[in-house]
């Protein structure tokens, strides 16, 4: 993708915040949570207000056609592609902000201290439990035959189809709140509450600390060719090698931006060797990780990203940001 | 960002906190506020956002053992952003009674997201000054909650006589000096005695008025929280007290509760303030001193298991030789 091209945009002003977004995952719409409970679909030229919760949205995941929102006052829903909504599951008292899609129809919620995975859509959920603390985050195994949750002193990862030995407990002090697994499954990567990235080689058994983030690095993505892990949380891109045997004793790339304001989000395009970053002041920038350059995609609004994805085809992104703001931008042939 | 006020509501179960917090919301100033529950969930939020009760404090991992932060709090004040935090002119924290205020302070500093968004105001802490005696001799919780405040609203005096409320002011006095302290019955007080203080506002602290300072120690039990001050008219030199009071906080920031001072720095024609909670503290050039005013420093430290003839030594090693 030559980063180069003109982009065409769309804006959307929203009446609360974006807390989450996405594509449906055949692309053929897109998803913007709000902190008011509703969600905005655009499918084609058709736009579409929801009134599908009570409380925020901090998770929307693409869902075949359709999406998966997640609410933290409990309540999950499906909304289909002609706009139906069906309630999956409904928690009380409990929190549930995070999320995680499998390709393969499977879904897994953290709901205070577990985890619910459903293997596909009508399937009652298995409880997946105990961990030492509330559940921060979920992320499945590429191959989804597994899934990491992130939680105080450590990330617990589960295995199917089945779930034995007893989980595998990979301790590490501290409050783990965003966790991600790469390609192979033999890392496992955890954001940290003080500005730290936690990585587990579960082959060699083996962990490090990577630290000196400014903020915290909540928001990670893989390269198209699983060589690289792209990270928000400092005034660039830092991105770590997880080619050979990966970032122990290399330096990570720091793409970026001479820009003083921290990276919010991190995506990474499905094919290209392209990522996109967000950042603090609502500006948007794409870099090419092969000639390192970077370009600007929109303007610092004075509004912080808080969301970006990748069309699953490549040919678009969207984001959006802490005062409501939305914007679809289309790279052009 | 505008960073929204936050007011810390602490104190022991039956003390009047729920009563205050009522008060603070019914009265008609105007001002929306969300208000952070024991339960850890928010009540005055559009789309309420309650949550089941996981106190759940944890370290940082920087080095520092007295840095711990809420998890739940964090989570919370995060809820409210996403509804988006303009909408609120402040937020109000109740804790529960037994709860530790250190970590619930200390979230407001150590959290990136939460100090972008948030400033904490005050820490007040309603005592219930008929009981306060027993709670602090059977409770640390009640002594830090004490010890943490910025303002002290000592509740149901109509239960008390006339000499049971000086030994009860005595003793809170002995454990925090400077806190700002409010007679009342049913928690009644002005709301600007409580709110929008910025008592963590170094531009705001122009000076430190200790009250019964060190006078009758009564020491009901060993650990007690115990507060010293020291004042001089010689004026500090900066280099040798930033040394002294970083190592003091390094190596003592865990029993140090709570300090503060307002300094004549040697050479300069302000104020030098500062002020920590434990280990994590904030400094800055305060306000001019006026022509002909009384270039007085005070520097006072509240916490347990402290060594008042080191921490003078220490203090008074800062300082230029007598003129």
């Amino acid at each position: 993708m030559d980063t180069q091209r003109k982009l065409k945009a769309v804006g959307y002003t929203f009446d609360a915040p974006v807390n989450a977004l996405a594509f449906a995952e055949d692309g053929s719409a897109y998803a913007f949570g709000l902190g008011n409970g509703r969600v905005h679909i655009v499918r084609g030229e058709e736009r579409k207000t929801i009134e599908a919760h009570s409380g925020a949205v901090p998770t929307v995941c693409g869902y075949g056609d359709g999406f998966l929102t997640l609410s933290d006052d409990g309540t999950l829903k499906h909304i289909a592609a002609d706009g139906s909504l069906k309630d999956i599951a409904k928690f009380k008292g409990v929190w549930t902000e995070r999320m995680a899609v499998h390709k393969n129809g499977s879904f897994a919620v953290a709901v205070g201290r577990d985890v619910h995975l459903w293997t596909k859509m009508d399937a009652e959920p298995r409880i997946l439990s105990p961990h030492n603390g509330t559940v921060n985050d979920v992320y499945f195994a590429p191959d989804g035959r597994g899934l990491a949750a992130a939680h105080r002193d450590g990330v617990t990862l589960w295995a199917w189809p089945h779930f034995e030995p007893q989980p595998m407990v990979l301790p590490w002090k501290g409050a783990h709140l965003s966790v991600t697994v790469s390609a192979d499954k033999r890392w496992i990567v955890s954001a940290m509450q003080e500005g730290a990235l936690h990585m587990w080689n579960v082959a060699l058994k083996r962990d490090y600390q990577m630290r000196g983030y400014f903020g915290k690095p909540l928001s990670m993505a893989w390269s198209p060719d699983k060589k690289w892990l792209a990270t928000s949380g400092a005034e660039t891109v830092i991105v770590w090698p997880f080619d050979k045997a990966g970032p122990e004793g290399r330096e990570p790339l720091q793409l970026g931006w001479s820009n003083s304001t921290l990276v919010t989000h991190v995506a990474a395009h499905p094919e290209a060797p392209v990522l996109a970053a967000g950042f603090e002041d609502g500006a948007v920038v794409m870099i090419d990780l092969i000639d390192k350059k970077a370009f600007s995609a929109t303007a610092p609004s004075g509004h912080a990203v808080t969301a970006l994805a990748f069309a699953p085809a490549g040919d678009s992104l969207i984001a959006g940001t802490a005062n409501g703001g939305g914007l679809h931008m289309s790279f052009m042939e | 960002m505008k960073q929204i006020p936050v007011t810390v509501l602490t104190g022991y179960l039956g003390a009047g906190k729920t009563t205050l917090l009522n008060r603070i919301l019914s009265e008609p100033h105007g001002k929306k506020f969300a208000v952070i529950i024991n339960e850890f969930g928010a009540v005055g939020v559009d789309n309420d956002l309650v949550v089941g009760v996981d106190e759940e404090v944890f370290e940082m991992n920087n080095g520092c053992i007295c840095c711990t932060v809420r998890g739940d709090l964090i989570r919370i004040i995060s809820g409210l952003l996403r509804r988006g935090l303009e909408k609120f002119d402040g937020i109000i924290v109740e804790t529960t009674g037994l709860a530790d205020p250190a970590p619930v302070a200390q979230t407001f500093f150590m959290d990136e997201d939460v100090r972008k968004a948030t400033r904490l105001d005050a820490v007040v802490t309603v005592v219930d000054a008929k009981h306060i005696a027993e709670r602090l001799a059977d409770s640390p919780e009640a002594e830090d909650q004490i010890a943490f405040a910025d303002v002290i609203i000592l509740n149901k005096l109509d239960l008390v006589s006339k000499e049971e409320l000086e030994a009860v002011e005595k003793r809170i006095r002995t454990i925090n000096p400077y806190a700002t302290l409010h007679h009342t019955q049913n928690s009644k007080v002005d709301l600007n005695a409580v709110l929008d203080r910025g008592a963590f506002d170094l531009n705001r602290i122009l000076a430190i008025e200790p009250q019964f300072l060190e006078g009758g120690h009564s020491h009901s039990h060993d650990n007690a929280v115990q507060s010293f001050s020291f004042t001089s008219d010689r004026a500090v030199i900066m280099g040798r007290f930033e040394e002294w009071i970083g190592q003091t906080l390094a190596e003592q920031g865990q029993n140090i509760l709570r300090s503060k001072g307002v300094l004549n720095i040697r050479n300069s024609p302000r104020r030098f303030v500062f002020q920590a909670v434990h280990m994590i503290a904030d400094s800055a050039p305060g306000n001019p001193w006026k022509d002909g005013e009384k270039k007085t420093s005070k520097l006072v430290f509240i916490g347990r298991n402290l060594d008042r003839e080191t921490l003078k030594k220490g203090f008074e090693g800062c300082l230029e030789a007598a003129a």
